[in-house]
C-alpha cells in the first residue's frame, strides 16, 4: 500500500512518512540528490523521516529541497525553516558543489574531449578555449559562493554577525547557464560532420542534465537560503 | 500586430506617392522610405529596416538586383510594373503589382510578396543575412555596441536589432559562443580574436 497522498490535482503530496523508494518513483532525478548527500543504498523501506534522523538532516528542509528540483512552481514555505536550518542548507550546497567538481564537470570534460577528436586542429582549438573558458567561470562562481557567502551565513546561523550583506552577494549572483545552451546550439547546429552523433548526443544529455541541475540548485539559493538568511539578519540586527 | 515595413524605390513621384498614400491607408503597412534610386537605398537599406521593397520596373533595369544589391535578401521584393517588362527578369521578385490595380488588389498582393518571402521576421530563416554577419564579425573582435554602430554607420539601435536576430537565429546568447559560431563558419580568422 502506498504511504503517500494525493493531492487535488492528482499530485503526490511529498510528506516525511513517504517511504524513500516513493520519493524516487516521482521523480527518478532525485537520485541525485542522495548521491550528492551520500545517503548509502539500500535503504529497504526506509521513511524519508527515518532516512533523515540517521543521516541528521529535517526533513523539512530535505522535502522543500526534493520540491524545488521535481516542482517547477514549487513556493516553499520558509516561516517554517529557522536559523537551525541555514547550517543544513549550505551542507546540502556544499555537497552540491563537490558534485558538480567531481561528478558533473569531469564527466562534460570527458564528452568535450571525446567531441573534440572528431574536429580538425582549428576547431578543436577553438572549442576547447570556449569550454575551458566556461569550466573556469563555473568553478569562480562555485568559488566564490564557498569563501564568501557560505562562510558568511554560517556565521549569520552562529549568531556572530551584525551586518546586512546577503541581499547583495544574491544581487551580484552570475548565470552560469546561459553557456551552457550556445554549447548545446554550437554541437547541435554548427559543428561538422565528421563528429559522430552518439558522441554529440553523449555529451547533450549530460549538458542538459548540468543545466537543468545548476537552475535547480539557483533555485535553492534564491528559494530557500536567502530567504531565511535575510531572515536571520533581520533578528541580529533587532 | 506591428505594421510591415514598406521601402519604395521609385523615380517617378507621382507614382511613388501614389503608392505610398494607397498603402498607406491600410493601417496594415507603414511606408518608411521613398526615392528614386536604387544605389542609394541599397546604402540606406539597414537603417531603414524594411519588410518589403516595392521597386519601379525601370528602377530594375535589367539587372538581379538581389546579386547586385545583397543587402535585399532581407527582404521581400515586389516590382511595380509600368511598362511590359523581360520575364526573366521579373522572375526575381516576391510579387507583381500593377499600377492598374485597386487598393484591395495592392494589399493582398504585398500580403502575399511577404508570406512567399521567406525574409518574413516571423519565418525560420537560419541563415545571417550580410549585414547581420558584419554585425557578428565586430561582436567577435570584441566591439561594444556603439563601436560597431559608428564602424558600420548605424545606429545603436539598429545593431541591437541586428544582434537580437543573430542570438536568435544561431541559438548563441554569450560573445564567446558567438565568436566560436563566427570561427567555425570561416568569417573570422583565428588571429583576428584573443584566442
Amino acid at each position: 500500500m502506498n504511504s503517500y497522498k494525493i493531492d487535488g490535482n492528482n499530485r503526490i503530496v511529498y510528506s516525511k512518512d513517504m517511504k524513500l523508494i516513493e520519493l524516487i518513483d516521482t521523480d527518478y532525478e532525485l537520485l541525485s540528490i542522495l548521491l550528492r548527500l551520500d545517503i548509502q543504498l539500500p535503504f529497504g523501506d526506509v521513511s524519508v523521516e527515518e532516512m533523515c534522523r540517521r543521516y541528521d538532516m529535517s526533513p523539512t528542509l530535505f522535502l522543500m529541497i526534493c520540491q524545488v528540483y521535481a516542482n517547477a512552481d514549487f513556493e516553499p514555505d520558509v516561516e517554517s525553516l529557522d536559523v537551525a536550518d541555514l547550517q543544513h542548507i549550505i551542507r546540502y550546497l556544499r555537497a552540491s558543489h563537490r558534485y558538480y567538481m567531481e561528478s558533473m564537470l569531469p564527466s562534460i570534460a570527458a564528452g568535450v574531449e571525446r567531441v573534440l577528436e572528431g574536429c580538425d586542429a582549428k576547431q578543436n582549438a577553438i572549442l576547447r578555449k570556449f569550454y575551458n573558458d566556461y569550466a573556469e567561470e563555473v568553478k569562480a562562481h562555485l568559488n566564490y559562493e564557498e569563501t564568501v557567502i557560505f562562510p558568511y551565513v554560517e556565521q549569520l546561523a552562529a549568531g556572530g554577525k551584525r551586518e546586512v550583506a546577503m541581499a547583495d552577494f544574491m544581487a551580484d549572483h552570475t548565470d552560469i547557464c546561459d553557456k551552457v545552451d550556445d554549447i548545446k546550439s554550437i554541437i547541435i547546429k554548427y559543428l561538422p560532420e565528421s563528429c559522430t552523433t552518439q558522441v554529440r548526443c553523449g555529451l547533450l544529455f549530460d549538458l542538459f542534465r548540468m543545466r537543468d541541475d545548476l537552475s535547480k540548485h539557483t533555485l535553492v539559493e534564491l528559494k530557500l537560503l536567502t530567504p531565511v538568511a535575510i531572515a536571520a539578519e533581520r533578528r541580529l540586527q533587532r | 500586430m506591428r505594421k510591415m515595413r514598406v521601402a519604395i524605390v521609385e523615380s517617378s513621384t507621382i507614382i511613388a506617392e501614389g503608392v505610398a498614400s494607397l498603402i498607406g491607408r491600410s493601417g496594415e503597412f507603414e511606408v518608411v522610405y521613398t526615392g528614386g534610386d536604387m544605389r542609394q537605398f541599397a546604402e540606406r537599406f539597414a537603417v531603414v529596416e524594411p519588410d518589403l521593397v516595392v521597386v519601379g520596373s525601370q528602377a530594375v533595369g535589367g539587372v538581379t538586383l538581389r546579386t547586385m544589391y545583397p543587402e535585399l535578401q532581407d527582404a521581400a521584393l515586389v516590382v511595380l510594373s509600368t511598362t511590359v517588362c523581360d520575364e526573366d527578369v521579373m522572375r526575381q521578385f516576391d510579387g507583381v503589382v500593377n499600377i492598374y490595380d485597386n487598393q484591395a488588389q495592392v494589399v493582398r498582393k504585398l500580403r502575399a510578396a511577404i508570406e512567399q518571402s521567406d525574409t518574413n521576421p516571423y519565418s525560420d530563416s537560419h541563415d545571417l543575412s550580410e549585414r547581420e554577419r558584419d554585425v557578428l564579425i565586430l561582436v567577435a573582435k570584441g566591439m561594444a555596441n556603439k563601436e560597431i554602430a559608428e564602424a558600420l554607420n548605424i545606429s545603436i539601435h539598429t545593431v541591437m536589432s541586428h544582434r537580437k536576430n543573430i542570438t536568435h537565429k544561431t541559438g548563441i546568447k554569450s560573445v564567446a559562443g558567438l565568436t566560436v559560431y563566427a570561427l567555425l563558419n570561416n568569417l573570422l580568422d583565428q588571429n583576428d580574436v584573443n584566442l
